[in-house]
């Protein structure tokens, strides 16, 4: 393999330079160290090392870095990278030797990558302790993927129900429907994967039983693809109990409501806005929703309602409409007497 | 290495750079890794469509609805727009105050100004200065701290000061471009555009496109303004910034050059700018207070133990680092510094300097701009907690605004005085004096100061606030001088649960829950009280961030030049400390309140009040809950 013996061939010169006391560097400095043609063609020879080679390399370089830390640094830090690729080997020994690099001293330091200010403080160049541990980490989830695949073809429901929600969610959003409905009666599963099977199957039941056991924050993942596949009829009443159960997501659910449009919605949405946590959501909803009866709907609002939160939310509706029809409906708030006056001096301020 | 020379000659020869232009689309994922794809080891967050807070960061469209409905018919929020970005888009800012310009005592408001999204993708910014005023709205109905600041202090707010780069990175939340700019020796291997875009919109257009994709007809990846290099006083002074259009730190053709640096100067002129004195710029990442020394001692001294009440809020978890006199980068909070002479920072927002490794990131370089979704919500509160404290401690030192003495069991009063204010700098004192005191009485003791001065636990006790350790109880002395012109001074009883939490409870808070202060006391027999010619209370104690009473409360503290003025010590010297206020007499000599003639403390500065001119002073109709009506 000839790009394997250009490496060694450069590592001597990458890596001959005896030690430097200073371990800070400009930015500056550091990219001049890493321009040269001996860093380049090590970083084009790498790319061309087999899989098979990377183990090894670390090793090689390990084994030099004291003498002249900053390109060795940045080549493990690129061989840990390759090593995440699809099809790199992890046995045993890559993972003993990655695992020992989790505790690495990084003897590379340079200003933050956010260059505001930023004297006194030092970071890593490369963060090979973070960098291994995430290598470890993307072979471990290979690992379970894979598995999860094989259970998967067996149709092993039992072994797939002892895996990770987040494995499943991956694996199951490749699966055939075939296969899903197969797995959909052999739960219970973990909500990250129902919420793909529930999102893949367009089932409402599924969505029912997430709704039951998921977190908010695993339901505020699911609310968008899952309401864009239910049929917007199931769609809305999931939606709704979402709402009613949920009141940190509600404004999620209202806004995602906004999306569907059957008259169901529109009604349930008009009937929020004076609602105080939801009335804003709701206004917001149906101003991407603009057909002619909620535009009507709303001008009513703005001609016959007391000042309050449902007058408020009809005029944040129109106002985010923002197009002539809305504004001439503002318009004509601002110049009603009879309507409350500071809520028009508001809204004339909108308009100007 | 002999063999490699000729072809590194051959390549030079050639004229052919040595580093090639990298112009990949990078795309950010959570666990695949390849030559193009970053895994940053946890969820890539993308806008979530919610107006209200959750464990991710907000839409724009969102984020703006929501401070919209917040405002619309709100006696305490409102917004105008600055003028507009780059691309033509508002500028908003939201003004989180009462409408009188004044304090709740009807001196001249303070102001302070919170900036947010100057750096596009700098996502938590938006989302922590949106929580301040969430916080303030949410709280706006109960008379507590976030009361106090809405009426005693205006707060302007600009969520997104950088509207068309934070929707630049919105619209590709988890794609990038490698680097097409070799010509930024400091910030050459960077991400930018996309959800990596830093700079303004200045001469680029909306696509993400690398040079290399053939659908790519204009390479404009690296454009755009660095906006917090484009100020007064030191644009294009350092090397951590530059003039070529397409750095990273880019400072524009002149000093303001860009719409959105105008809008900031815009906001300032909201204050007005005589009124600020306080300015925060939010950016991401290090978990740092970076300040700006500008040579002001008073002004450099104030910002630090500012910053000491703010970091200690979060134990001690963000740093301070000021720049030295002299020297900057452009920054908007050395504009800040320097050219209206307040505490300004750029606080820089976790995570710490390693990035998101902190939380099991992978260890890539730039994962700190992208903040977990799961650790949003708590960021925003402990920003808000530190923030508004440090509003709390701007809007001015405590100072004592009535005290009232009554025999505990005839509820008889015995003494009453309150400061007024006089003019629009200066308070006069109120005293009414209806009976002698006596030893051997029990008395009630009820003292009013201007702010909040205590916080709560859950359970309702009387507490530190989060992170600072002030003494809880105050300090309370009867003292004098007697027949014969020796001094006395017996210490009174002064327990912790003294603090009165509500208002509208007799006796009662003033206007806040726990800016007063409830204690009984009898003096012993041996108190030399009959006949001694002068008899005054002696109180020491701190606000919530540790600031001391105003020991003269004749002048108002305000701000003026880059410290306190009007802020008098024991001794009566004006500084930025404050001190005990003995200015209460129940029976007064007329002798000065500090100085000459004062029975102890050095001579000190001006300010004493003229006492006996008031002493005596009709309070007909003075009710301590009439008087405190809110306006
Ligand atoms: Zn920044």
């Amino acid at each position: 393999m000839p790009s394997t013996r250009l490496l060694w061939a450069l590592l001597p010169c990458l890596l001959a330079a005896p030690v430097a006391a200073a371990e800070r560097y400009s930015r500056e400095q550091l990219e001049r160290q890493l321009s040269g043609a001996e860093s380049q063609q090590a970083r084009q020879a790498l790319a061309r090392l087999e899989p098979a080679q990377l183990l090894p390399l670390i090793q090689q370089t390990l084994a030099r870095i004291d003498r002249d830390p900053v390109p060795a640094e940045a080549l493990l830090h690129r061989t840990l990278l390759r090593l995440r690729e699809p099809g790199a080997p992890h046995d045993a020994s890559g993972e003993k030797l990655l695992r020992s690099l989790l505790g690495y001293q990084p003897q590379v330091l340079v200003p933050p990558a956010d260059p505001d200010h930023g004297r006194g403080l030092w970071v890593p160049a490369y963060d090979l302790a973070a960098t291994a541990r995430g290598t470890l980490a993307i072979w471990q989830r290979q690992d379970q993927e894979q598995a999860a695949r094989g259970a998967l073809l067996s149709r092993d429901a039992a072994a797939l129900r002892s895996m990770q929600g987040a494995v499943l969610a991956t694996v199951f959003g490749a699966a055939s429907r075939g296969q899903l409905q197969a797995l959909a009666s052999s739960g219970p599963w973990p909500s990250a994967a129902l919420a793909v099977l529930a999102t893949r199957l367009g089932d409402e039941g599924l969505a029912t039983t997430l709704l039951a056991q998921a977190s908010d924050a695993e339901l505020l993942d699911a609310i968008k693809p899952l309401a864009s596949a239910l049929t917007a009829a199931e769609a809305q009443g999931w939606l709704q109990q979402l709402v009613e159960q949920r009141p940190a997501l509600a404004s999620a659910a209202l806004l995602a409501m906004g999306r569907l449009l059957p008259q169901q919605s529109q009604d349930y949405l008009l009937a929020q806005l004076d609602h105080p946590d939801r009335g804003s959501s709701s206004a917001q909803a149906l101003a991407g929703a603009a057909t002619p009866a909620v535009r009507a709907a709303l001008a009513d609002i703005l001609d016959t309602a007391p000042d309050g939160p449902r007058l408020r939310r009809a005029l944040l509706a129109l106002h985010w409409m923002d197009d002539a029809a809305a504004r001439s409906s503002l318009q004509a708030f601002v110049v009603a007497q009879a309507r409350p006056a500071q809520l028009r001096s508001e809204v004339a301020a909108w308009l100007r | 290495m002999a063999a490699l020379k000729p072809l590194r000659l051959a390549l030079l020869a050639a004229g052919l750079p040595l580093v090639a232009a990298q112009a990949a689309e990078l795309r950010f994922t959570q666990n695949t890794s390849a030559a193009t794809s970053i895994a940053l080891g946890y969820p890539v967050p993308l806008p979530v469509d919610s107006q209200t807070p959750v464990d991710g960061f907000r839409g724009y469209a969102a984020l703006e609805a929501r401070l919209q409905d917040l405002a619309l018919g709100s006696d305490y929020l409102s917004r105008q727009s600055l003028g507009n970005s780059f691309r033509g888009r508002a500028i908003p800012i939201y003004l989180a105050s009462d409408d009188d310009a004044l304090t709740a005592e009807g001196f001249p408001e303070p102001a302070a100004l919170l900036n947010g999204g100057i750096h596009a993708r700098e996502w938590a910014s938006p989302e922590v200065v949106t929580g301040i005023v969430e916080r303030l709205s949410d709280k706006a109905s109960t008379p507590g701290l976030e009361r106090y600041l809405l009426e005693n202090l205006k707060l302007l707010v600009i969520p997104v000061l950088n509207v068309d780069g934070f929707l630049q990175t919105q619209r590709y939340p988890d794609r990038s471009l490698q680097t097409e700019f070799a010509g930024d020796p400091q910030n050459e291997n960077y991400p930018r555009d996309g959800r990596m875009q830093r700079k303004n919109m200045r001469d680029k257009d909306e696509l993400l496109c690398a040079a290399d994709d053939p659908g790519c007809a204009v390479r404009d990846g690296m454009a755009g303004v660095d906006l917090n290099r484009n100020n007064t006083p030191f644009r294009a002074s350092s090397t951590q910034s530059s003039g070529n259009p397409a750095s990273l730190v880019y400072h524009g053709t002149a000093a303001a050059s860009e719409p959105e640096v105008q809008a900031l100067q815009a906001a300032a002129a909201l204050g007005p700018a005589a009124r600020l004195r306080m300015y925060i710029d939010f950016h991401s990442f290090s978990r740092i207070y970076f300040g700006a020394d500008t040579g002001n001692a008073r002004r450099d001294a104030l910002q630090r133990s500012l910053a000491t009440a703010m970091r200690a809020v979060n134990g001690n978890a963000y740093g301070y680092d000021p720049t030295p006199p002299g020297v900057g980068i452009g920054s908007t909070d050395e504009h800040f510094a320097y050219t209206h002479q307040i505490p300004a920072y750029t606080l820089e927002i976790e995570p710490g300097p390693n990035g998101s490794s902190q939380y099991g990131g992978f260890g890539y370089s730039h994962d700190g701009f992208v903040l977990p979704a799961s650790e949003i919500a708590r960021v925003r509160g402990e920003l808000a907690d530190a923030t508004l404290l440090g509003l709390y401690r701007q809007a001015g030192p405590p100072s004592l605004r009535a005290v009232e003495i009554r025999e505990r069991d005839s509820g008889t009063p015995v003494f009453e005085a309150r400061w007024q204010q006089s003019d629009a700098g200066h308070r006069q004192l109120l005293v009414t004096t209806r009976a002698p005191l006596r030893a051997e009485v029990d008395y009630r003791l009820w003292l009013a100061f201007n702010k909040p001065m205590r916080a709560r636990d859950g359970g309702g006790a009387v507490a530190n606030y989060r992170g600072q350790s002030v003494a809880l109880a105050p300090s309370i002395r009867v003292e004098g001088l007697d027949r014969a012109g020796a001094s006395f001074s017996q210490t009174l009883s002064a327990p912790v649960t003294g603090w009165r939490s509500s208002v509208g409870a007799v006796p009662a808070a003033l206007h806040y829950g726990d800016d007063a202060y409830l204690t009984e006391f009898r003096l012993p027999t041996a108190t030399p009280l009959a006949g001694a010619r002068r008899i005054n209370l002696r109180l020491d104690v701190a606000d919530l961030s540790g600031q001391r009473l105003d020991a003269d409360p004749a002048s108002a503290v305000d701000w003026s030049g880059g410290a306190w003025s009007g802020y008098q010590g024991s001794d009566g010297s004006a500084g930025d400390v404050g001190g005990e206020d003995r200015s209460l007499r129940l029976v007064d000599d007329g002798s000065p309140l500090f100085g000459a003639g004062a029975d102890s403390g050095p001579s000190g500065g001006g300010g004493a009040p003229s006492l006996p001119a008031l002493l005596g002073l009709a309070l007909a109709g003075w009710a301590r809950r009439g008087w405190g009506a809110r306006r």
